[in-house]
């Protein structure tokens, strides 16, 4: 870079603008200044963060200077081994939709093949999902002969308290903060030359990072246009515990749409999903067509609204500030770096958005517009070949850089009924009895594990006072 | 979850030998019980076969080991020897040369690319080139050979290497293997294709003698013909000789002189390129060309000048065509090798394209009525795979600085695919590169040509540009003493084959 200073103005002080500040002004030097307008006019919007991470959070928090003892002596947050889905409408029972690491191989075989020829579910073999399904938590060891290293997590959360924790320790990072609420932007020639606040004040900058949520402030000046595909209403309520509940989110089907628990050190927060015309905040799910116009880039909602049904809308926000890092512009045109933005976004919105609808795909769904909308909404060709393939032979067809995996993937379609009609036939270079023995194993050793493990609230307990005690060391 | 009563496959007839049709048996046949699908293979001893590939990548390591075939007694059957990369002379100027080897270039460190850091290091030491921070590299230039060690603590970890061998004789070993495990090889020459008049399928083929073979499923391995699939059910063929315009290959085999060297030499000329593969026995050339730009006696004299030992027999002329059949697999019959299509072996990809093939068709195995959806998937795959190839094959030709003869004037200057082009682009901005999941080439294998052909990022990514620069200096440091003091260790190539699988030598 051969300027003297190249500003960066992240604006919107929501969880998404705190989170792309830190991250920039961790990574990057001079010239690279960076600029944050604490505007906190949608704030309110970020329940649409959803109140789970995957497990991929753990090393993106981390880099951002948030360890586990700063999350978990500042913050309500608990562990997440995933989310109990219960009264799902269109599968037969509840299912357990565990983080969890590749399965081992049988034979040489991917498990559900072998699952396939013996007609078992996958529930009791999964450590993450059994644990939870009892409250237990224990982190997952290093040694891989221990079947609790298969075991993967991620937060159950309050996307206000982790805002707060980052907008207190603003101060000790390189951003400079402007307060303000983000009304317009000016452009010449297409680009952006500054954004204007409500209080008539203008900033000035090179790159402008639209974290302004819905409205969009500084996109939709750029030209970005929203393709929405869907509208939900979305409710909040709090109720404070005694006592922290189980390491993994609990959503509930009902008619009128669904509904998610989630467990915090003090207090359970539902969320209440439901049709456009429902209580609380309206999102319109869908994304932008163009992530990266001119020198704009929106981020976290106002690129792409995610269903929080599944930690989707996390991923996409860690995946769109990991993107941003990966091709921060080194002059100003920045064609190239766009291009290549614009494409992941593309992939990691339509990978992203097809885990959650693959949950409305099924049948039977209540004659309902809730269920009737989704259904049509998120049908696509690729979740199409995806299920039909899974459904006609047990192969989980794969995009690039999907964020959910093989083993998600299976879960879901265990979850909700859907069975390959065949197994491959490389199965059968095995026994019967002898699968079936191998099998039987590992869920002996995981209900073994799994009955020694502490409850999640003991566990929280114990380790925050082994932190104070670390801390004054 | 009952299973549904679909037919299952009976009979499978593969029609050619060759390396695609014994591999595509010997695979079939060591996967599929002999009491419930019949197996058999059509050749005549009449038609030749190409002796494609003869250089691999490692890919071809799992296709031996899924079929259980023991590496020294496969060395010994084959000839065959090591290979750590390629050594690519004259691509990016005349005079210069450069090493794309197997594996990774040092190490990522906090997430970002080696070749990232490698760029800070180079501000301070000019004369560096990546390839000293590859194992393989360093390795191969002295001609060393040690075996991957699987410690990932190991510096030897680091260590990739896949095979040169003799095609002919591959083919041969496993036709014995594919017989034993109870496929049957039928002489003659298919002179008749009969379909099904309601559907299409394929129902059997008469040979010259008389006989009609019937199966459920056919395998097309006739080659360049492309008898079952392009000629009888009509799929057509995907050209691609605009982007890589060379059409013919004039072979020859020549004596062993010097060291063994433990990688693929390929040398760029006026039209085309010419490759010279050390096997135990002697070494393979082929000079690949653009007709339409050298003629043929200028080629094969290029050819013969460039020997560096003495020819054995008079050199084979092959025609080729660069692309691919629309449809790999159509109705009952799937074409694996160069019926499917044909990339040159300049990354020697051959191999592997039937590998992809044969294993794709096993982890999708149809039933017999071969439903819509898993054709589908099955020429998503390979249509993938091969635009993949198709695209680093062509970076090569494109990313050249040489202008002495209309064939370079010709790549330099040509419009390559908008993949191909965007992956140039975000490259040559700050050293970034495309990020894609399943390539068969990844991040190395691009920087390594990309570099090695003169192609530098305008600026350092501004992520590396804050680093210490002493930090950097120190760290890459220790990793070339460690690659050093590795590589003196190992035995010579020549040597650690000798004790390890020498043909000949008793086992």
């Amino acid at each position: 870079m051969d300027r003297s200073e190249y500003k960066i103005v992240v604006c919107g002080g929501g969880l998404a603008g705190l989170l792309t500040s830190a991250a920039l002004a961790g990574a990057l030097r001079a010239p690279y200044k960076i600029v944050f307008i604490d505007d906190r006019s949608d704030i309110e919007s970020d329940i649409l963060f959803g109140s789970v991470t995957a497990p991929t959070a753990y090393d993106f928090l981390l880099s951002l200077g948030l360890d586990e003892p700063t999350l978990f002596s500042r913050t309500n947050t608990s562990f997440s081994f995933g989310t109990h889905y219960v009264n799902w409408p269109s599968a037969p029972g509840d299912w357990m939709q565990a983080h969890h690491q590749p399965f081992p191989l049988f034979s040489g075989l991917p498990l559900q093949h072998h699952l396939t020829r013996l007609q078992q579910s996958l529930g009791p073999i999964l450590i993450s999902g059994e644990a939870a399904r009892q409250g237990r938590f224990a982190h997952p060891p290093e040694d891989r002969g221990n079947p609790l290293s298969r075991a993967e997590y991620g937060y159950q959360f309050d996307p206000e308290t982790w805002s707060n924790l980052m907008q207190s320790d603003l101060g000790q990072r390189q951003i400079e903060r402007v307060s303000g609420k983000v009304e317009t932007a000016s452009s010449e020639n297409g680009v952006i030359k500054s954004v204007t606040l409500a209080d008539g004040r203008s900033v000035v900058g090179d790159l402008f990072v639209d974290c302004t949520g819905q409205s969009r402030a500084v996109l939709q000046v750029a030209g970005g246009v929203f393709e929405g595909r869907r509208s939900i209403s979305v409710q909040r309520t709090t109720q404070a515990t005694p006592q922290l509940g189980p390491p993994c989110r609990r959503v509930e089907g009902s008619n009128a749409g669904w509904g998610a628990q989630t467990f915090l050190q003090d207090c359970v927060q539902s969320l209440q999903v439901s049709n456009a015309d429902g209580a609380g905040i309206r999102a319109e799910l869908g994304r932008v067509d163009q992530a990266w116009v001119a020198n704009c880039v929106a981020i976290g909602r106002s690129a792409s609204v995610q269903d929080p049904l599944t930690p989707g809308p996390m991923i996409m926000l860690q995946r769109d500030i990991e993107r941003l890092l990966s091709l921060i512009p080194v002059d100003a045109v920045a064609n190239v770096e766009r291009r290549e933005f614009n494409r992941r976004f593309a992939n990691d919105h339509v990978n992203t958005s097809m885990f959650a609808g693959a949950f409305y795909m099924s049948e039977p769904s209540p004659e309902n517009t809730f269920w009737k909308t989704a259904q049509a909404a998120e049908s696509k060709p690729e979740l199409e070949r995806k299920l039909a393939q899974f459904e006609s032979r047990g192969l989980l067809v794969k995009y690039d850089l999907e964020p959910f995996n093989d083993e998600d993937w299976t879960m879901l379609n265990f979850g909700l009924g859907r069975h390959p009609r065949r197994h491959d036939l490389q199965a059968e270079a095995v026994s019967k009895a002898e699968i079936e023995q191998q099998i039987s194993n590992l869920r002996q050793a995981v209900a073994q594990i799994v009955s020694r493990m502490p409850p999640h609230h003991l566990y929280v307990a114990n380790m925050k006072r082994y932190f104070e005690k670390q801390q004054y060391a | 979850m009952l299973e549904p009563k679909t037919n299952p496959i009976r009979k499978i007839v593969i029609v050619g030998g060759g390396s695609a049709g014994w591999m595509t048996a010997a695979a079939l046949s060591r996967m599929l019980s002999s009491h419930s699908v019949q197996i058999t293979l059509i050749e005549s001893e009449q038609i030749g076969t190409i002796g494609v590939g003869e250089a691999t990548i490692p890919d071809v390591i799992n296709f031996n080991a899924m079929l259980g075939i023991p590496e020294q007694e496969f060395l010994r059957a084959t000839n065959g020897t090591f290979k750590l990369g390629i050594e690519f002379i004259n691509w990016g100027r005349i005079g210069e040369s450069y090493f794309h080897p197997f594996g990774e270039h040092g190490v990522d460190m906090q997430g970002i690319d080696f070749h990232q850091y490698w760029m800070r290091f180079r501000e301070n030491h000019p004369s560096t080139e990546i390839e000293e921070f590859s194992l393989s590299a360093v390795a191969a230039k002295r001609h060393k050979f040690a075996m991957p060690h699987s410690d990932p603590r190991s510096v030897l970890s680091q260590l990739r290497y896949a095979y040169h061998f003799d095609a002919t004789a591959y083919a041969r070993y496993l036709r014995s293997f594919a017989e034993t495990r109870g496929a049957t090889r039928v002489e003659g020459k298919v002179e008749e294709v009969l379909r099904d008049p309601q559907t299409g399928f394929i129902s059997s083929v008469k040979l010259d003698r008389g006989d009609v073979i019937d199966g459920d499923l056919f395998f097309d391995c006739t080659g360049f013909r492309a008898l079952l699939l392009g000629q009888t059910l009509g799929v057509a063929f995907e050209d691609w000789a605009h982007w890589l315009p060379c059409d013919t290959a004039q072979t020859v085999a020549c004596e062993r002189t010097g060291p063994l060297l433990p990688y693929t030499k390929s040398t760029a000329k006026t039209a085309g390129w010419q490759w010279r593969i050390p096997t135990q026995h002697r070494t393979g050339n082929g000079h690949i060309y653009a007709s339409d730009m050298i003629d043929e006696e200028a080629a094969v004299e290029s050819l013969l000048e460039d020997l560096d030992g003495a020819p054995k027999g008079s050199p084979r002329k092959i025609k080729f065509r660069t692309g691919h059949r629309q449809k790999f697999w159509e109705k009952n019959c799937i074409a694996i090798g160069l019926s499917g299509g044909f990339l040159e072996p300049l990354e020697s990809t051959s191999l592997f394209l039937i590998q992809e093939g044969i294993s794709k068709f096993i982890s999708l195995f149809p039933s017999a009525d071969m439903p819509e959806a898993v054709r589908a998937e099955y020429n998503r795959q390979l249509e993938k795979k091969f635009a993949q190839v198709r695209d680093f094959i062509i970076l090569h030709y494109k990313a050249t600085q040489r202008d002495d003869s209309p064939f370079w004037n010709y790549c330099r200057t040509m419009s390559v695919p908008e993949s191909l082009q965007q992956k140039m682009d975000l490259f040559a901005e700050a050293g970034r590169v495309f990020r894609y999941e399943d390539e068969l080439f990844s991040k190395p294998s691009w920087v390594a040509v990309l570099m090695g052909q003169n192609v530098y990022p305008k600026t350092i990514d501004p992520i590396v540009g804050g680093l210490n620069q002493q930090d950097i200096v120190r760290s890459l440091g220790t990793m070339q003493t460690a690659m050093n003091n590795a590589t003196q260790k190992m035995d010579t190539h020549e040597s650690f084959l000798k004790k390890y699988a020498w043909a000949g030598a008793p086992a």
